[in-house]
């Protein structure tokens, strides 16, 4: 895990006591940021606010569907791991949006909290990989930049 | 008459002669009427003649015989012939009433020369009157008298003589049994010929009619006479048919019944339609019957007409028959369809069911998600609370407190069986979502051992410690298939098999495959099903279960979803040891075009 900050952790169900479950089991066993919302609308505002990690949604919301409301933090923090967390019905639809939205995970309800703490580990890891990636890539961008700098320093103390 | 002694005298020989030529002539007279009898001519030449020889034999200007009417009427006479042999024809002849009269009265001779003074005939007769002398003699047969044979006006000066009388006397008791007898013997054959007249032409008509015709005696009911149409009616020949009651030949009660007579002879009708004919032996005919009473002559006769209607019966029947045909055809497809219905309704009721099932499973999700969730949570805080109780930190008073000690205890357990029963409710749903497994349509492939397992969860109750579940899984395939129907097939089995068990008993579940077709054996230890209840299992609608009693689909829906599935239920059941239930399902993939029947 990275050192500098907690992960945050965003949870969206329109079922306050699904966010409570959540959030009371993921506070005693982890050590993240979680911040519940009751509806897609509020998660969106907040997660433009700021970077967030890993996203957790229900399916069936009112106003927007899980699908739609992680399409949209695709956009917002493509980094994001995002997670859908639905009930048996939802199951084929989102099947059938998983690679719309490039989502990591769904896990039905009812959940085991231990398989959801290691898909949280797992979309997190995940998650700082592909920032950590995405750093070195930089890394990797600003050398070669450097060194075209050197090369066309180098080349005009020459010529 | 002459006398026996000879003539003495030339004018006793003159009178003689005279006298027996006389009697030559009268014997001429009579010898030509007899002829002209002989003969037998017509009543009205026979009377002619008598009338002409009369005038002739007694020299009188007129002669006219009169016979009696039958009828009453104003003019009892006619006058049959008239002859007149002086200048003028038109002689008056108007007093015939007075003289007539008189003749009936009297019934003797009547000698009158001077009409004119007769004080008998005075007031008709008139000083112009034709007439001033008669002889009027009756007309005898057999004593009562049948007419007048008179002469008028003698053309001799002496007028009318004793003699004359005599001798028309003779004549006339000569002509009137005979001139009787041949108006008789005529108005016999008149009648006759009208009577064969109208005969033939009832025969012609009744024979001609095409229908049967009976004539029977009013009073006795007996058969006079039948036409031609009779016999192939009834088997019987005319001559048999003869002399029967009606009664005998066509079997209405109505002939023996007064009443209904008395109501026919004053213009009544009577009709039957559809009589059965034949149970004397004869051919099996239906006729309609009307009868009425005619007048034949004097006598009342029953004439009854037959219209043969056995075509029209035989038709009917057939109609009948056809309809019956019809109406069975019809009630079997009503009960096709109701059973199809029924089967529909079923089927609807289970997705019905189905779909609640799965609605209720689907919003249980939510609420027991998080209540797992928290269990699972509450122990691990509990784990964590427990760590941090034994830690160095917490005063040794603190952690010794017995209080806390069973605040701990008593959280743990609550739990611990919190998550133990999250597990049988989350189970319990999961079961309910692939019993139903609505979103499965179309053929999935499925296990069947799952199936099984699932709804074994769902029929836990039922079973609970009463019956044990022995299962013989075997090697078998995935199958191709529509799993909630399939689901619903072990259901229904599972709850029979565990209605038949009174008490405690075994379900064994024994799968296996046979080529393309994969088993699945329901055995119970159960009361099994009577013999004469077997091939009846499968009828829709077939219940020995109470009204409400019965779960599930019924073996008749149970069977055709296995028949869907190209296989079939097969049953063997002994009473008082239990039941098999052997499901065959196709592995196959067409499994509604391999369908065994």
């Amino acid at each position: 895990m990275s050192s500098r900050r907690p992960p945050v952790i965003v949870i969206v169900d329109d079922e306050e006591m699904v966010l409570t479950s959540l959030r009371s089991f993921l506070r005693l066993e982890t050590e993240y940021d979680i911040e519940t919302f009751d509806s897609p609308a509020k998660a969106i505002e907040r997660i433009r606010e700021s970077t967030i990690d890993l996203v957790i949604s229900d399916y069936l919301m009112p106003g927007m569907n899980g699908i739609e409301f992680l399409l949209e933090i695709k956009k917002l923090q493509p980094y994001a791991t995002r997670i859908l967390l639905t009930g048996y019905a939802d199951k084929e639809n989102a099947i059938k949006a998983i690679n719309e939205v490039g989502l990591y995970q769904y896990i039905e309800k009812p959940w085991a909290n231990e398989d959801l703490k290691l898909i949280i580990q797992n979309g997190l890891e995940r998650r700082f990989l592909m920032e950590r990636l995405e750093e070195k890539i930089k890394e990797v961008q600003n050398v070669q930049q450097n060194l075209q700098d050197i090369q066309a320093q180098i080349i005009k103390a020459f010529m | 008459m002459s006398e026996e002694h000879p003539p003495s005298t030339l004018a006793e020989f003159q009178a003689e002669n005279a006298r027996l030529r006389r009697a030559v002539e009268e014997l001429s007279v009579l010898n030509g009427i007899s002829g002209a009898i002989s003969s037998m001519m017509s009543v009205e030449s026979i009377v002619e003649m008598i009338v002409q020889e009369s005038v002739k034999y007694l020299n009188v200007e007129q002669g006219a015989v009169m016979l009696l009417r039958n009828e009453e009427d104003t003019d009892p006479f006619r006058t049959v012939a008239r002859k007149a042999y002086s200048g003028s024809d038109a002689v008056p002849f108007r007093f015939g009433q007075q003289l007539t009269g008189w003749m009936l009265k009297n019934q003797k001779p009547l000698l009158i020369n001077d009409l004119g003074n007769d004080v008998r005939f005075r007031n008709v007769a008139s000083p112009d009157f034709a007439i001033q002398s008669l002889l009027s003699v009756p007309l005898k047969a057999k004593g009562e008298m049948v007419g007048l044979l008179n002469v008028f006006n003698k053309r001799t000066e002496e007028g009318f003589t004793i003699d004359d009388q005599r001798l028309l006397s003779i004549i006339a008791s000569q002509s009137a049994q005979i001139v009787e007898n041949v108006r008789l013997y005529e108005e016999l054959q008149r009648r006759s010929a009208e009577l064969r007249e109208s005969e033939a032409k009832y025969r012609a008509l009744t024979q001609e009619a095409g229908e049967a015709i009976l004539l029977a005696d009013f009073s006795s009911r007996r058969i006079l006479e039948v036409n031609d149409k009779v016999e192939p009616l009834t088997g019987l020949p005319r001559r048999m048919l003869r002399g029967r009651t009606l009664a005998d030949v066509i079997p209405v009660a109505e002939w023996s019944d007064t009443d209904t007579f008395e109501r026919m002879s004053s213009g009544g009708h009577l009709s039957y339609a559809n009589v059965k004919l034949g149970d004397n032996g004869g051919p099996t005919r239906f006729i309609d019957v009307s009868a009425t009473i005619v007048s034949y002559g004097d006598n009342k006769i029953i004439q009854v007409i037959c219209h043969d209607v056995t075509e029209r019966q035989k038709l009917a029947e057939h109609l009948r028959d056809h309809a019956e045909d019809l109406e069975r055809e019809v009630e079997a497809r009503t009960l096709d369809l109701r059973n199809s219905q029924t089967q529909l309704v079923q089927q609807e009721k289970m997705a019905a069911l189905g779909r609640l099932v799965a609605g209720v499973a689907h919003e249980m999700n939510t609420p027991i998600g998080t209540i797992t969730s928290n269990a699972d949570t509450l122990s691990r805080a509990l784990e964590k609370l427990d760590k941090i109780m034994q830690s160095d930190e917490i005063p040794e008073a603190v952690r010794g407190l017995r209080g806390l000690k069973q605040v701990q205890s008593v959280l743990d357990d609550i739990a611990r069986i919190n998550q133990l029963a999250c597990d049988r409710i989350i189970g319990i749903v999961s079961s309910l979502r692939n019993f139903a497994r609505l979103d499965e349509a179309e053929l999935k492939t499925a296990d069947l051992h799952e199936g099984l397992e699932s709804t074994l969860t769902l029929v836990h109750y039922e079973l609970k410690n009463r019956i044990k579940v022995v299962r013989e899984y075997g090697d078998i395939p995935p199958i191709s298939c529509h799993p909630n129907q399939i689901n619903q097939v072990f259901m229904n089995m599972l709850v029979n098999a565990a209605q038949a068990i009174k008490g405690e008993g075994t379900i064994t579940i024994k799968t296996f495959r046979q080529g393309d077709i994969v088993n699945v054996q329901f055995s119970d230890t159960g009361t099994g099903i009577p013999p004469a209840n077997v091939s009846r299992i499968f009828d829709p609608g077939f219940t020995t279960k109470g009204v409400g009693v019965g779960t599930g689909l019924g073996l008749s829906i149970c069977f055709k979803i296995a028949q869907d599935h190209g296989g079939g239920i097969d049953v063997e059941s002994e009473v008082g040891k239990g039941s098999t239930f052997t499901i065959r399902l196709s592995l196959g993939k067409d499994t509604k075009a391999g369908a065994l029947r």
